[in-house]
């Protein structure tokens, strides 16, 4: 097939080697490969098809060595924004501190709140005053223990039974009460049915009594178990934080406050009262550890813990109305922080940091072609994508070259029957339409959950299977014309081994052929495999392939917005599709100059 | 003749058949979970017309899929025989009502693509062919090799983003514009072509390579001929060597590569349809088929498949017609 040709030296040459005219010597015979090296090379579309093959290759299958990012590193930046740290309101809700082992049920706490707002007694409370009510068959009594700033300050005590009697008889009485003095008081009592009286005394005891249908109860006040205040107690330092809630305590400061001291003693420990216009400080050793106030502070997070500065400066400033203020915060670093009021509510939010995906970001000198719509290097993940796509084209023409070869060469060697089928096999194959295949295999595959590497040798399988048939019919063709070539019959004629005539004189007569073809397909492989990424059938994350990022483009705000993720991966694909065709075209030149056109 | 045509015709149907049956068993690779979260679907969809159980057993039945896969492919043929190809799952009509909706659109597509693709192939080609390796050649050879290299959906997606985005001079996507119901058919007509700009103009780009090369082939294959010589050594004027006999002796294998043009034209063009959201049988069939409508896909590569027989037929009748050497073969 190959013509030889001849190329004399120059006449610089011939000069210096005194050769003569005729001599053979000057004759310089190139083999044929040779040959076509030297025509490839002048095609100078070829030599650029190839220099941008040598890139893209470079470009992805070293370039990730080089690149300092991994394939699926997601990048993310810090960003701060204004975020709720803390909340505050001036409290309007009674506080209930409940002693300890002893229980204040909500139904009480609403027939208290009846009992002290005057609607069941009807009359106005001053300090010392007792006010008693009833809910689930239980008494309380209720002690005004203090009145600050028009808001009062209430301790509440349950009732011990003593006695109860019916009819002007005592039908039951304590064994501990069960004296003559305390009996007769008591029948004399119940006896005088006008009195409106609800204590009684006697002795040292005074009874309280009440009355239920016709059964008259006589009960001791027991000691107070709630004490019941509109203060806030905010615990500045987190070991005081107990404190708060802890009735003995809070009942020690209101005593101390109630007798006008200025300390008081707690659990080992001498607590300093001092009384600002607003609010109460508590100090230890001269620290203020607990702030007795009527503002409500607390964090918005579960996990935020607020450092004493900033319950200091926060209540003052929502007090003074001020709107930006700074504080130090529990690991000791300045914070800014500005104040919302909303609702009655007041928003401390502070400059939080948070991390945000790099999502979209246009180019920057840490990612040249910036990130995609993951949050990832796009050139580290072209160049990752390259080495799929380069690979899947590769994998999948060997894989078509090989079927194409043997089934066109078994036709085409053994002709007849064989053949005849072999024929119709390829236009089985021709006829099934490429794309509804691939599509349903792949909806086959995600229904099966494949996983993505599986997926890609399995995609490179199908499109080998179905594009195996062209190259089956120009091995075919090539072997049925060779064979009625006057070289083959001669051949054949000189008794040849059948293998010496497949690898002597068939195989170098198509290989030419071969070689176009596969470049040729390499070029319309990678196309496909990019098609299909796109159409969403492909590589599946974490991998990359240059179509699946083209992808991104589908959705209409990353391809108006963000040209970077996808008009250089598109490029690529255009580029080295375009790189295969001029080799693959340079070749064809190279190996038939009859056939240049 | 005949006898070579009834020869291929039944080979046709033949292939059409055994290719049918070997989509028919990928499509039953899908496992049994699919068709009952199908049917799951369509209970809730339907609003309780029919029960879950029932509408399984129907698509059980209607699909073969309580059957082998032979026993249910004949019986999805004969059903197909008599026109039946079932309800598309995704539209929920009968897949030839989808079928006659959305067919013209691609056809009208691909007319108008055909026409505008011969108009500058058919030029383009001839030009490179008498100049050849002058640099017209060389950036006509180049950019029919771009064309053929470029990926479907990277140009449609940058025709879009540059023509429709940043200059605004087409429509993003659809078929028609917000105004349409209120136009005349005249106007009504003028905005379907209006939208129908950048599809179009992403088909030729396409196709314009493979058939500038193809023309271009030829036509030096002709030009090397003996009778062109003649002709020249005649002194014929070079318009009438090209055009006339050059040229029309082109024809015989471009009639050829046209008759393969017929799958396309009719099967329309998935990628472009998508990208552009024109509701041909492309875009119709490409999103029946990712939702996984076993009928429709059925249909649908049924009917490519007669497409691309049909086209093989006709190209070697039109050879026949054309060459009358082959005749005589």
């Amino acid at each position: 097939m190959n013509t030889e040709e001849i190329k004399t030296n120059s006449s610089q040459e011939t000069q210096e080697n005194g050769y003569a005219l005729d001599d053979a010597r000057r004759i310089k015979v190139l083999s044929p490969s040779m040959m076509v090296f030297k025509r490839f090379v002048r095609n100078k579309l070829a030599i650029v098809g190839f220099v941008i093959l040598v890139v893209m290759f470079i470009f992805s299958f070293l370039g990730p060595i080089f690149s300092p990012y991994s394939i699926a590193q997601l990048f993310t930046k810090d960003s701060y924004e204004w975020k709720t740290y803390a909340t505050g309101r001036y409290n309007t809700d009674p506080n209930y501190i409940v002693a300890d082992g002893y229980d204040f049920p909500s139904g009480a706490r609403s027939q208290f709140l009846l009992a002290v707002s005057g609607k069941t007694g009807g009359k106005e409370l001053n300090i010392g005053d007792t006010v008693s009510f009833e809910s689930n068959n239980a008494n309380y009594t209720v002690t005004v223990l203090d009145f600050k700033d028009g808001k009062p300050v209430y301790a509440i005590g349950g009732t011990e039974f003593v006695a109860s009697a019916l009819l002007g008889k005592i039908n039951k009485i304590e064994p501990e009460f069960d004296t003559p003095e305390i009996r007769e008081a008591l029948t004399a009592r119940a006896a005088d049915k006008k009195s409106k009286e609800t204590t009684l005394e006697v002795g040292d005891y005074t009874f309280q009594v009440s009355s239920v249908a016709k059964e008259i109860v006589f009960e001791l006040a027991g000691e107070d178990s709630v004490l019941v205040s509109y203060d806030v107690f905010l615990a500045l330092d987190n070991e005081y934080e107990p404190l708060t809630r802890n009735f003995e305590f809070v009942k020690a400061v209101y005593k101390a406050a109630g007798e006008d001291e200025t300390s008081f003693e707690y659990d080992g420990k001498v607590f300093e009262l001092t009384e600002t216009e607003t609010e109460t400080e508590l100090s230890v050793d001269g620290e203020v550890v607990m702030l007795i106030s009527d503002i409500n502070i607390g964090a918005y997070q579960t996990d935020t813990v607020l450092s004493s500065d900033f319950l200091l400066k926060a209540s003052e400033v929502i007090r003074t109305g001020a709107a930006d203020f700074s504080f130090t915060d529990s690991n000791e670093e300045e914070v800014n922080a500005r104040i919302n009021l909303v609702n009655g509510n007041y928003y401390v939010e502070t400059a939080q940091k948070s991390q945000l995906l790099l999502v979209a970001e246009g180019p920057s000198p840490e990612h040249p072609l910036g990130t995609d719509s993951y949050g990832m290097d796009l050139l580290t993940r072209l160049m990752y994508g390259g080495r799929v796509s380069l690979m899947v084209g590769f994998v999948v023409v060997f894989f078509e070259t090989f079927l194409g070869v043997i089934i066109g060469g078994i036709s085409g060697y053994f002709g007849r029957w064989t053949d005849t089928a072999l024929m119709r096999l390829v236009d089985l194959v021709n006829a099934i339409p490429f794309y509804p295949t691939i599509i349903i295999i792949g909806s086959v595959l995600d229904h099966l959950k494949v996983g993505a590497t599986a997926r890609l040798f399995l995609l490179m399988v199908v499109i080998g299977v179905l594009g195996w048939t062209g190259i089956a019919r120009v091995v075919r063709g090539q072997i049925l014309s060779l064979r009625e070539q006057d070289f083959m019959i001669a051949t054949e004629a000189t008794g040849i081994k059948t293998s010496k005539w497949i690898f002597r004189h068939l195989v170098p007569n198509v290989m030419p052929l071969l070689i176009v073809n596969a470049t040729m397909g390499l070029g319309s492989v990678i196309l496909l495999e990019a098609t299909l990424g796109f159409l969403g059938l492909g590589v599946k994350y974490p991998m990359a392939s240059w179509g699946s990022i083209i992808n991104q483009a589908t959705d209409m705000h990353i391809m108006t917005n963000a040209w970077w993720i996808w008009i250089p991966a598109g490029a690529l694909i255009l580029i080295t599709v375009l790189g295969f065709n001029f080799v693959g075209d340079g070749l064809r030149d190279a190996f038939d100059p009859k056939m240049k056109r | 003749m005949s006898k070579f045509l009834i020869r291929r015709i039944i080979l046709g149907i033949c292939i059409i058949i055994l290719g049918a049956l070997v989509f028919y068993a990928i499509i039953r690779c899908l496992p049994a979970s699919y068709i009952e979260k199908m049917a799951r679907q369509f209970a809730a969809s339907t609003n309780g017309r029919k029960t879950y159980t029932e509408w399984l057993t129907e698509l059980n039945h209607v699909y073969g899929m309580d059957s082998g896969i032979l026993t249910g492919f004949f019986r999805w043929c004969a059903n197909a025989i008599r026109g039946d190809f079932g309800d598309s799952w995704k539209y929920m009509k009968p897949v030839t009502e989808v079928f006659r909706d959305s067919i013209w659109w691609s056809v009208l597509m691909n007319i108008i693509t055909f026409v505008l693709e011969i108009l500058i192939c058919i030029p383009l080609g001839i030009l490179a062919a008498r100049k050849q390796y002058s640099k017209t050649d060389y950036t006509i050879t180049v950019f029919a090799l771009a064309c053929i290299s470029l990926p479907s959906f990277y140009l449609a997606t940058l025709l879009k983003y540059f023509l429709s985005v940043k200059l605004g001079w087409f429509p993003l996507y659809g078929l028609t514009g917000r105004l349409f119901n209120s136009m005349t058919p005249m106007q009504q007509t003028g905005d379907i072509l209006y939208h129908l700009v950048l599809p179009v103009l992403t088909l030729a780009m396409l196709s314009i390579g493979g058939l500038t090369r193809y023309v271009r082939t030829n036509m030096l294959e002709v030009l090397n001929a003996d009778y062109i010589r003649t002709a020249r050594a005649k002194g014929l004027p070079e318009k009438v060597v090209i055009n006339k006999h050059a040229f029309r002796n082109t024809l015989i294998p471009l009639v050829s590569y046209m008759s393969f043009l017929l799958p396309n034209m009719f099967g329309g063009a998935m990628i472009t349809e998508e990208i552009f959201q024109i509701p041909g049988i492309g875009r119709i069939a490409y999103q029946a088929m990712i939702t996984g409508d076993i009928p429709f896909a059925m249909f649908y590569t049924v009917f490519l498949m007669i497409l691309t027989q049909i086209s093989l037929i006709i190209a070697d009748i039109m050879y026949a017609v054309v060459d009358p050497r082959v005749r005589v073969n």
